[in-house]
């Protein structure tokens, strides 16, 4: 230990024992650490979870409130103060508190965080970055006083980091130019080299680096190669059951994680999903219930990775592989923090690749896209977004990223004129840094081919991904797979039942269509059609793929539907023809094909229902070429007209692949202006995006 | 920032106050840097001050203590309002910064702010400019006679500086800034709201427009804060032309009399009816008509020629003391 300074050292020896007894002593580089946030340095932490990076700004946090100095303000993407931490800085004499989106707004609790806050009440606010950035929170900060950030997760700051934020990127550039007067420490357990340099040069100045192994020896690693949905169902359903205590599945996308946790609890596996779709109430009593372990399994995306602290989960499985090892590390670092073993699987197919290509692909807006918003804002006077979405045929969430992207760029800036924000050009010149963010995408697509790596290599699984971290001190673990040459946990497997049950249940999978409620223009849509059924996600193994192959089939195949969809479309619609007294099905007309009308037909047939062919499709551009809801709304309307012809009261509207629901939602609109009463969309596959 | 000018907005910017956060005004400011400099002690060292090193080394007083404990404790919360408008474009400039218009130290000595707020380059302020004032009500031929003498001083080479208003200020500005003169803008209020104009955006980005303002980029317009900078509008040019004004009351007015007794830079006032133009015509100002050839050094006295050789000055390290004191003041 290298003690600078004696009177630091002494008070800091002073807290310890007190909190842990009069023998405890510093962790390798915790003391340090101190020290430099004490003496206003810039400190950056690398060490693995469960170093005590805490310890350090607990401690800090008593010293600085001793001398009257500010309070602490850790910034992290945090979900749920953990009651353990709670505890801890009791403990320490800190009162400590936590802000996030989860504190309800106008509620009492929100406004007597705040009110300790402005009277000085508060040592130490964990925040997220979001709540600290927002109005509200700006608002107060004049009352506080602050004497050391702490930036957890610091990786985020980096835009070289797998995880990089755009309202990090603008608290990289806040801390950057913090006022030498105040301490910055900043946290993280997951960064290489390339991150760490980042960060050193983001933080500035005569900074102090303390950086140690990153191994973590609980843990016993396996890759599982599993191609399709029915297979990771399988091996799930049959070897959860099997392992030790609880643990987290991480899926990339929502639905994967809804579905999942639907089907784990249909075969008697308690299980609750977690992510960002999720109403922040579910989410919560997910993680109350996880932490209180009644439940065996939380299914998450990886919205549930940062700042979780529940010291007994004992298994950590991905559905699918991640985009990166980082990433992958950081998500498995959850598991075994207070136990011997932990045992993690790493699932991975081929078709895993497809979505961590989409997500590397779409992670900064295109030139085009940049340049049309930035030059409609240029050439406006504060244009608000439903009025750049008129202008631009772009997805709304491409819209919106591309807002964000340029308004962290420093080229846009927003003002709230007390009913929307208005989006102005600031004085920098916009300049596409295509050469940055080709750079940073091409990293990924490397990391990407690092993580094809680690499930394809021989060596020591942990070694491989500590050194991945430019952590080259570790050895081989003697627990993984390649270590031992056999499984982490004995008697894995999946049977043939086992693979029949979760195909089945894959199968039956059917989702319901909602149509749309506001027009573009907010105004709410009068009347309004019932809530529809959807067969199957395109492209999915099943339903989905056959979808796909009656759209697209290969060369020298007629375009048709098979009868499999014909018969499983019966089915699900059966419940609700009958529950309902749907007498007729119409369907989506096309210029180019008669593949929807054909379908149509055999349905009507199969549900012995009458068909009807009530609407006519002008010529107009394909819908699938909008990109966001006012122009696929205005081409829907514009497309689409009403037979002059008998109306029936309830209909069945029947579509190939929704999307954007307009073409459905417009043309059931239409069919009710002309005494339709009842009209129920019905798609054989649902292609919209998800993103997280 | 450099750690002095870090010291400087940390005592004197009126971002991020409240109940019980007083920022040291222009005079306190030079009051305290003035003991500071007979201690031979830097800005910067403020920063790491405790309470009691007040006290101690500059004798203040408990009260003055407390306060500037206060105003530095704010650091960490102020740093996120400058980032805010740095990412609009929007910067601090203090007396320890090199961008600092050199001309308004010389000029004003210790009652030149501490601070401005700045968007766009600020480069321009080493060009020669001539101020233009008058009232924001204008007449036609009040607008022509602005628009023909911006383009005699800009054929001469002279950027305009002026208030950023509208009227006068701006018609003065847009006629600059047909003429390829750059413009430079002392604003009494809302730099943001200024700013929400693309035309003048474009101006910014292509370093031809300079907004300066010693109000926050929110405040609302303010008499005290009008008067002021009209001080800044005159200190900073070769010479001023005053187009319209009222008698006896009004900014341009106060201004122009106020420059007149001070000498800052030679005052023009156009000549014509207006009972104010001919009050200050008759106090010194020199006449001028639609035959005036523009040229503002004909009694030039201590206006800065275009082509005066500036000092070096190194970013961050140049805070001279003395430049703060009035040109007689002594230590």
């Amino acid at each position: 230990m290298t003690i600078g300074n004696q009177a630091i050292y002494r008070e800091a020896s002073e807290i310890l024992s007190q909190t842990y007894g009069a023998d405890a002593s510093f962790r390798d580089g915790q003391y340090e650490a101190i020290e430099a946030a004490m003496t206003r340095r810039r400190t950056l932490i690398v060490q693995r979870t469960g170093w005590g990076k805490s310890l350090v700004y607990f401690i800090s946090t008593r010293m600085n409130r001793n001398h009257g100095r500010g309070m602490t303000m850790v910034i992290s993407p945090l979900l749920v103060l953990m009651d353990n931490q709670m505890d801890f800085a009791r403990k320490m004499g800190i009162c400590c508190t936590a802000l996030n989106s989860r504190v309800k707004r106008n509620s009492e609790e929100r406004a007597e965080i705040i009110r300790d806050l402005r009277n000085d009440r508060v040592d130490m606010l964990f925040i997220t970055p979001e709540t600290l950035m927002s109005d509200e929170i700006q608002a107060i900060l004049p009352e506080i006083r602050i004497g050391l950030f702490v930036v957890d997760e610091a990786h985020c700051i980096s835009d070289w980091g797998h995880d990089f934020r755009l309202e990090y990127g603008r608290l990289g550039r806040i801390i950057s130019g913090i006022f030498s007067n105040v301490s910055v420490l900043a946290t993280t357990a997951t960064a290489n080299d390339r991150v760490v340099n980042d960060l050193k040069a983001q933080l500035g100045g005569d900074i102090h680096v303390s950086r140690g192994p990153l191994t973590r020896p609980s843990l016993h690693i396996q890759t599982l190669r599993l191609e399709g949905r029915a297979d990771r169902y399988a091996w799930l359903l049959e070897n959860v059951p099997k392992l030790p205590g609880t643990g987290i599945i991480y899926c990339i996308t929502k639905l994967d994680c809804d579905v999942l946790s639907d089907f784990l609890n249909r075969r008697g596996i308690s299980a609750r999903s977690y992510n960002a779709g999720a109403a922040d109430e579910e989410n919560d009593e997910a993680i109350r219930a996880f932490y209180e372990n009644r439940i065996r399994v939380i299914v998450a995306t990886t919205k549930l990775g940062m700042g979780y602290d529940k010291g007994d989960i004992s298994f950590v499985i991905h559905y699918q592989s991640p985009a990166n090892i980082v990433a992958w590390y950081q998500q498995i670092g959850r598991a075994g923090r207070n136990l011997k073993d932990a045992y993690i699987f790493l699932m991975n197919g081929k078709e895993d690749d497809e979505i961590n290509h989409y997500f590397i692909e779409t992670a900064f807006p295109s030139r085009k896209e940049s340049t049309e918003v930035m030059t409609a804002i240029d050439q406006g006077s504060g244009l608000t977004r439903p009025e750049l979405e008129k202008s631009i045929n772009a997805r709304k969430k491409r819209i919106e990223n591309t807002l964000n992207f340029l308004e962290n760029e420093g080229f846009i800036r927003k003002e709230y004129d007390g009913h929307r924000y208005r989006y102005y050009a600031t004085p920098a010149r916009f300049t596409y840094n295509e050469e940055h963010y080709q750079a940073i995408m091409s990293i990924r697509r490397h990391e990407l081919e690092q993580m094809h790596q680690l499930i394809h290599t021989r060596e020591c699984l942990s070694r491989f991904a500590v050194n991945a971290l430019d952590d080259h001190t570790a050895g081989d673990c003697g627990k993984c797979f390649n270590c031992t040459g056999r499984d982490i946990y004995p008697d894995l497997r999946v049977s043939d039942a086992s693979r029949k049950t979760a195909a089945a249940y894959l199968a039956s999978q059917k989702m319901s269509i909602e149509p749309r409620k506001r027009w573009p223009d907010g105004k709410t849509i009068r009347p309004l059609l019932m809530t529809g059924i959807c067969l199957s996600r395109y492209g999915d193994p099943g339903y989905g793929e056959m979808v796909r192959k009656g759209k697209y089939p290969p060369p020298g195949v007629p375009r048709r539907f098979d009868d499999q969809l014909v018969t499983k479309s019966a089915l699900v619609l059966e419940k609700l023809i009958w529950e309902n007294g749907i007498t007729h099905i119409t369907f989506v007309p096309s210029l180019r094909s008669d593949l929807v009308r054909d379908f149509a037909q055999r349905l009507a047939e199969k549900t012995h229902l009458q068909f009807a062919d009530l609407l006519e499709k002008s010529d107009a551009p394909q819908q699938k070429e909008m990109e966001n809801s006012s122009f696929q709304c205005e081409n829907a309307r514009s497309s689409f007209r009403v037979r002059n012809t008998q109306m029936p009261q309830k209909t069945i509207l029947v579509d190939d692949v929704v999307d954007s629901r307009w073409t459905l939602t417009v043309c059931g609109f239409k069919m009710m202006e002309c005494g339709v009463q009842e009209v129920y969309p019905f798609a054989l596959a649902d292609s919209s995006h998800e993103e997280n | 920032m450099n750690r002095n000018a870090e010291a400087i907005t940390l005592f004197c910017s009126h971002l991020c106050v409240t109940d019980g956060i007083l920022p040291l005004e222009a005079k306190e400011w030079s009051i305290l840097a003035e003991k500071l400099l007979s201690l031979k002690l830097k800005p910067e060292y403020l920063l790491d001050f405790e309470r009691q090193d007040y006290i101690e080394q500059i004798n203040a007083t408990d009260e003055e203590a407390d306060r500037y404990m206060r105003l530095l404790e704010r650091s960490g919360s102020l740093r996120f309002e400058i980032s805010r408008y740095e990412d609009m474009g929007i910067r601090i400039v203090t007396r320890a910064d090199s961008e600092y218009p050199r001309q308004l130290k010389k000029r004003l000595g210790s009652t030149c702010p501490p601070l401005f707020y700045a968007a766009g380059d600020p480069g321009l302020l080493n060009q020669a400019t001539v101020g233009y004032v008058g009232s924001r009500s204008v007449d036609p031929g009040d607008v022509e006679f602005t628009r023909q003498t911006v383009a005699k001083t800009a054929s001469r080479g002279y950027g305009v500086v002026s208030g950023g208003a509208k009227g006068i200020d701006s018609i003065s500005a847009s006629a600059a800034m047909e003429a390829g003169v750059p413009v430079i803008e002392y604003l009494a209020d809302s730099m943001l709201r200024k700013m929400r104009d693309s035309e003048l955006i474009r101006g910014i980005r292509d370093g031809r427009v300079l907004l300066m303002s010693v109000v926050i980029p929110t405040a609302g317009f303010n008499v005290g804060v009008a008067m002021m900078r009209n001080r800044y509008i005159y200190a900073q040019s070769s010479g001023t032309v005053v187009i319209r004004s009222d008698k006896g009351k009004g900014g341009t007015w106060a201004g122009a009399t106020e420059d007149l007794k001070k000498q800052w830079c030679p005052v023009f006032c156009r000549d014509c009816d207006y009972p104010g133009n001919r009050e200050l015509i008759r106090l010194g100002a020199i006449p001028v008509t639609d035959e005036w050839d523009g040229d503002v050094e004909v009694r030039l006295n201590d206006a800065p020629h275009p082509s005066e050789e500036q000092e070096p000055e190194q970013r961050g390290e140049q805070l001279n003391m003395l430049d703060m004191l009035p040109p007689s003041g002594k230590s």
